[in-house]
């Protein structure tokens, strides 16, 4: 049996964020990731072979009226989800860390935004945001951004017509995307290719800003590690080891004085709740019977506008150009009305789940043809994203099958409930009016969708209503702690990787100030 | 042509799903252990004729090679990988091939390369809309939804595409021509 001071599960954004900040202070960090290792060079700018990088671990069953699309949203190697992610990176806003108290739903962060705010500016200087701070007249006090805002193409220009004839007000995406040169990684060339990773570096992949780091800190990634189980020490309060898999089926344990589950939102339920013992009947951490209750799901729809002039559909980024929180909730106390983030002018693709040929999925034949060479030079697009609640019947629970190894998979229910389904409506509308007053001619929706995966180990001040206190620590298992967006105990209204981001580096804090106790309770 | 969009789609096809699966969960669970079958001679020439309705173009731009070498893969990079069904991808294609082939036979007395042009047109569109009678594969419109994008996959996912739309690909790494299945 091996022995390190940090386990991490999972390469993605926060898994690898927590060891280059732990490494960074000389501890010593194994990284056990599920998939394959990934270098920039296999990044290959298609929509048929970016699929790779999309999850292909063991299978998830999606149940629910909204099933969630897990295989989509995950990644499948190192780098995780972020290496194929959008890099939107928007703050939550401050009334997102109090709905509870504010609304009488959902529940309160055991945080500020006060508290979390060192981090967002932190990791955007340390990291590189481009943006325009002055323009974003929702945002939450911060830095200014690092780098200037991205350029805007014809398609984002069009629609924000519509905005401005209706007196409402636009700004550039905050992007973790290049504008200019920044920390010796080069500016974007705006080729959209941001689902197939961005091998050039533009992009703030896991690859891209902590490969260095990791390699110089001595940080040790096994690849194809299939982590399957925590195991506990008699007592319960401390995991010992991680048990894996590696790709000759062979079983490991790596004991660690620190165990940090950042493999997304669906597997670290999976593990904790695979994990059970006579210490542990109902999983590991789960006295609160809450693993892998409360996921959720921002609800999201894209609008689309055939315009008379060309939009230019191919140049900037997936994430999109502009983006406007009109419909954020306010800070303003009493009844909850959910609200809305409207992002403007994605660039597009051909085809793929997300391309031009899906923007009308009922077309087939000759209609298809024919839509596809107007919408190749005329489609505009922008999506909503919507809030969502947490909900206990909403969760990642074991399946009666099993994986390889013989751990059981992943079963996740998910339903959106009326209010999120309202809110969907009325961006719909909204939406759909705003590219009529831009001036396009025909105007539809797709339907509606899931996007993002949060909650499922709730962060929280109360070990009866949570899984871990506000630093991820689990409240059952003092060296056990959890990352990612998992922790969310409410989505807010915009993508979700800057606030992962900012909690994992408030963790390594944590951890690195109670390392001395962490380690003499071993 | 269009069918008319239905935006409960994704739970009706949610309940779809979970019905055909628990009807196929069994089968596929048997045939983990048996090799991989790819297509039969009649279930391509059905993905050749599906393809080339749904989206003009599919057959000169390779459609049966790309889903034959995506079924040869470990991993197929096909849009059958966002689904996350309990059934080996192989006989999912296999049987929403071979359940067309047999539908088609039953409603008009000849396969569906066969037919006359709207004859076809009607077969897809009943399809995508679920609406083909006494059907027995997998759900229809999630056959639809596949199949079509595997088209799409061909016809609008590679350079040559963007080149015949005038559209720069503006690759960082430009793909590999044609679909090896490694």
């Amino acid at each position: 049996m091996s022995e390190t001071d940090v386990a991490i599960v999972g390469s993605g954004a926060t898994g690898t964020l927590l060891a280059a900040r732990l490494a960074a202070k000389g501890l010593k960090v194994v990284i056990l990731e599920g998939g394959p290792n990934r270098i920039p060079a296999q990044l290959i700018s298609s929509t048929v072979w970016s699929r790779r990088l999309k999850w292909a671990g063991p299978q998830v069953r999606l149940a629910g009226d909204e099933p969630l699309p897990f295989p989509f949203e995950a990644g499948w190697g190192r780098g995780g989800s972020a290496l194929h992610h959008y890099a939107c990176w928007f703050r939550l806003h401050r009334e997102d860390f109090g709905i509870a108290s504010l609304h009488g739903v959902g529940r309160d962060w055991p945080m500020h935004y006060e508290d979390l705010r060192p981090y967002y500016d932190t990791l955007q200087r340390e990291i590189g945001v481009s943006g325009d701070a002055e323009r974003e007249v929702w945002r939450p006090p911060g830095d200014p951004y690092p780098m200037p805002p991205q350029p805007v193409y014809r398609q984002a220009e069009l629609i924000s017509r519509g905005f401005e004839r209706r007196g409402l007000r636009v700004a550039p995406l905050p992007m973790a995307i290049n504008s200019v040169p920044y920390n010796g990684r080069p500016a974007c060339i705006q080729d959209g290719w941001c689902d197939a990773g961005c091998p050039t570096g533009a992009l703030a992949n896991p690859i891209a800003i902590f490969a260095e780091a990791l390699e110089r800190t001595g940080v040790k990634t096994l690849y194809r590690a299939a982590v399957t189980r925590l195991v506990s020490d008699a007592s319960g309060h401390r995991v010992q080891a991680v048990e894996y898999f590696d790709s000759h089926g062979q079983r490991h344990a790596l004991r660690a004085h620190v165990v940090i589950l950042a493999a997304f939102a669906v597997q670290n339920p999976r593990i904790l709740l695979n994990s059970s013992s006579s210490q542990h009947p109902a999983g590991v951490a789960n006295s609160s019977g809450l693993v892998g209750r409360c996921l959720m799901s921002h609800g999201a729809v894209n609008l689309y506008g055939m315009f008379d002039e060309p939009t230019e559909n191919h140049l900037g980024r997936t994430g999109g150009q502009l983006f406007s929180q009109e419909h954020y909730r306010t800070g303003k106390p009493g009844p909850f009305e959910p609200g809305y983030t409207l992002r403007i002018g994605n660039a597009l693709k051909l085809g793929d789940i997300g391309g031009i040929a899906n923007a009308r999925a009922d077309l087939y034949g000759a209609a298809l043809t024919d839509f596809m060479r107007r919408a190749a030079v005329n489609l505009g697009t922008m999506s909503a994203l919507c809030d969502s609640l947490p909900s206990v019947s909403n969760r990642v629970e074991l399946s009666s099958e099993k994986d390889a190894h013989g751990a059981a998979l992943a079963r996740v229910v998910h339903s959106f409930d009326d209010e999120t389904r309202r809110t969907i409506v009325a961006a719909t509308e909204e939406g759909k009016k705003l590219l009529q007053d831009a001036g396009a001619r025909e105007v539809w929706a797709a339907p509606p969708r899931t996007e993002h995966l949060m909650g499922g180990t709730l962060m929280g001040t109360d070990r009866a209503r949570s899984v871990t206190n506000g630093y991820g620590q689990t409240h059952d298992v003092e060296n056990l702690f959890i990352a990612g967006p998992g922790l969310f105990p409410t989505s807010g209204a915009v993508n979700p990787t800057f606030t992962a981001l900012a909690l994992a580096a408030r963790s390594a804090d944590y951890i690195l100030a109670q390392w001395t106790g962490l380690r003499a309770a071993a | 042509m269009s069918v008319a969009p239905d935006t409960g789609r994704r739970s009706f096809l949610g309940r779809l799903i979970a019905l055909f699966v628990l009807g196929r969960l069994r089968a596929a669970r048997a045939s983990e252990t048996a090799p991989r079958l790819l297509l039969s001679a009649s279930q391509r020439a059905t993905l050749m004729a599906s393809a080339e309705i749904l989206v003009p173009g599919a057959t000169a731009a390779g459609v049966v090679e790309f889903v034959t070498a995506m079924l040869a893969r470990e991993d197929p990079l096909l849009c059958y990988r966002f689904v996350s069904l309990p059934i080996p991808v192989v006989q999912f294609y296999q049987a929403a091939l071979s359940e067309i082939d047999r539908c088609c036979r039953q409603q008009h007395g000849a396969v569906l390369s066969e037919l006359d042009a709207q004859r076809q047109n009607a077969f897809i569109g009943a399809l995508a809309r679920g609406a083909l009678e006494d059907w027995r594969g997998p759900p229809q419109p999630l056959v639809y939804f596949l199949l079509r994008n595997d088209a799409v996959d061909v016809v609008y996912g590679q350079v040559a595409s963007y080149q015949r739309l005038q559209i720069p690909y503006m690759a960082h790494i430009t793909p590999p021509s044609g679909w090896p299945p490694v």
